[in-house]
């Protein structure tokens, strides 16, 4: 009997933590990205891409979506005797992404202190500290070529940050944003991640990929440029005689001459 | 309407760069030059990288260079044995060129000697040009209210004056050039083909903004004569500049030079024909207002903080 005992005791207890288990699995955050892989064809001018979930048990929400860090070769432009501007040298900006794109209910500085968005690698100050430069320039002013860096990414439209835009429905532990995929974004896989937020604390986060690829036609030329230089650059010169001439013969015979 | 470039990774509107090729094209037909001086700053101001936008350039002049030829040709407008005295030097000088632009890279004063190249030659030819063909056109006016004995002694003091210019008819290797009706030594138009060429490779350009004034001023040749062979030069000059971009940088997106050609080759007829109604001092004054105001263009971006101080490598 007192065997007997034991046995459900533990039983219940083995039942118990399933339990626990199965509804903790749940009310896990999750992230779904649609569509997960973005075709770049001939006529391909960027995307909407939705990236939504479940699971989540906080209002607020931070999504940032970057390319691995790699690196950037810019030249720098000054005063060249004083006078001129113009690109004096190379600078490398090193342990960068190309793509850096954050969304988020609120400002990031008001959901997370600086020291943890170092931590977790989130915004766009943990990613200047991260920053490496490289370049011949005496007297390099870190902060001022990172500020001027940021700058060149937003205008190619290749960094962005966004507050306000990630919705959330508390009712369903949802959420839900629509961004606008950059044209300008290089062909790559991309990670997306997402944290969920309380009280200045990561609760919980979620992860996904979303890959961009050139199809059709632009698979092809892409493909023949660096791989067969020579017969593509003949080619590029064929359709061009071609078309010249072509369009010389079209006029004759319409009677331009 | 969007089109994506495979090479260039962004995506652009079709109507604007067929315009934009319809617009260079035209200026092509017109004046005979390449148009690469305005169309590689064109294409980098709608976001193509400048290495792109100066090697596929150079594949759609092909393409409008190539139909200028036929259409001079056809008119009987192109001197092929000046055209390829002229491509010999260019070759030899666009060679010199790019070794003398790998040395200074080297050493870093590369930058600074191409833009100072270009500012100098647009503005020196721009306003030799812009003068010399205003004072063609008051002298044709005054021309206009001459007497007839009074045309005939111009006449005579002119040819008097050309034949004291004979330094250069002293020269050796003589060629009558039956097409542009002028007798130069085969050396003195490839050794220009040569400055050209080198100017060009430093600059990174054809070169047909500078070819133009040279044939004109230097070597005399009638103005439509200039224009259709200028084109033919230019037309095998941008073909080894399309081959080894494509075979060395990979930097040639056959795209944008399609859409740069379908609408470069038109306007490169319409601005034949349009040139025929033109008188030859009303073209050349119209190329150098053009080239001056891309001098000026130049200067300011020289002397203003540009906006952005972080750039891609390449171009201008």
């Amino acid at each position: 009997m007192k065997q007997q005992i034991k046995t459900y005791t533990w039983l219940l207890m083995a039942v118990f933590c399933l339990g626990t288990f199965l509804s903790s699995q749940a009310l896990a955050l999750t992230c779904k990205v649609t569509p997960g892989k973005i075709p770049i064809s001939l006529g391909y001018h960027g995307t909407k891409v939705t990236i939504n979930g479940e699971g989540l048990n906080t209002e607020d929400v931070i999504i940032q979506i970057y390319s691995p860090p790699s690196e950037e070769h810019l030249k720098y432009k000054g005063k060249a005797g004083g006078i001129f501007w113009m690109k004096l040298g190379t600078m490398v900006f090193e342990n960068v992404p190309k793509v850096y794109l954050v969304y988020s209910t609120k400002d990031t500085h008001e959901l997370l202190s600086p020291e943890t968005c170092e931590e977790l690698s989130i915004g766009f100050d943990s990613l200047k500290k991260k920053a490496v430069i490289k370049s011949k320039l005496k007297n390099l002013d870190r902060d001022k070529w990172l500020k001027e860096f940021m700058k060149f990414k937003k205008v190619e439209h290749l960094y962005l940050e966004q507050s306000g835009i990630v919705t959330v429905d508390p009712a369903t532990h949802t959420y839900r944003v629509e961004i606008d995929w950059p044209f300008e974004a290089p062909p790559g896989e991309y990670i997306v991640e997402v944290f969920a937020i309380k009280d200045g604390k990561v609760m919980d986060k979620a992860q996904a990929k979303i890959r961009d690829e050139r199809v059709g036609i632009e698979e092809l030329l892409s493909h023949m440029a660096f791989e067969k230089p020579a017969v593509y650059g003949i080619i590029a010169i064929v359709v061009a005689i071609i078309a010249g001439f072509g369009v010389g013969m079209v006029f004759k015979g319409g009677g331009g001459h | 309407m969007y089109v994506y470039l495979p090479i260039a990774l962004t995506s652009v509107s079709l109507w604007l760069v067929v315009g934009l090729g319809l617009l260079v094209g035209l200026l092509s037909g017109l004046f005979g030059v390449g148009g690469g001086f305005l169309m590689t700053p064109l294409l980098m101001m709608i976001g193509i990288p400048p290495t792109v936008a100066a090697a596929t350039d150079a594949n759609q002049i092909v393409a409008a260079s190539a139909s200028g030829t036929l259409a001079h040709w056809r008119l009987g407008n192109v001197d092929f044995k000046m055209g390829l005295l002229l491509l010999v030097g260019g070759f030899t000088g666009g060679a010199l060129g790019v070794h003398v632009i790998k040395v200074l890279r080297a050493t870093g004063g590369a930058d600074f000697l191409i833009k100072m190249t270009y500012v100098i030659m647009l503005g020196v030819v721009g306003t030799f040009m812009f003068f010399e063909s205003l004072n063609a056109l008051k002298k044709q006016k005054a021309a206009a209210s001459m007497s007839e004995a009074e045309l005939k002694a111009a006449e005579d003091k002119k040819k008097e004056k050309a034949k004291k210019k004979g330094m250069l008819s002293s020269l050796p290797f003589q060629v009558h050039f039956e097409k542009s009706g002028v007798t130069h030594s085969a050396i003195l138009p490839i050794g220009l083909g040569i400055f050209v060429g080198v100017l060009a490779a430093i600059m990174g350009v054809g070169g047909g903004f500078l070819m133009v004034p040279v044939m004109i001023y230097l070597l005399r040749m009638p103005m439509h004569v200039v224009v259709g062979t200028s084109l033919f030069q230019i037309m095998f000059t941008c073909v080894e500049v399309t081959f080894l971009q494509s075979y060395q940088n990979h930097t040639v997106d056959i795209i944008l030079a399609i859409l740069l050609l379908a609408g470069s080759t038109i306007g490169a007829q319409v601005g034949t024909t349009l040139g025929k109604k033109l008188h030859g001092d009303q073209l050349k004054i119209l190329l150098a207002m053009i080239v001056l105001g891309v001098t000026v263009k130049m200067i300011l971006g020289l002397v203003l903080e540009p906006s952005l101080l972080l750039a891609h490598g390449g171009g201008h």
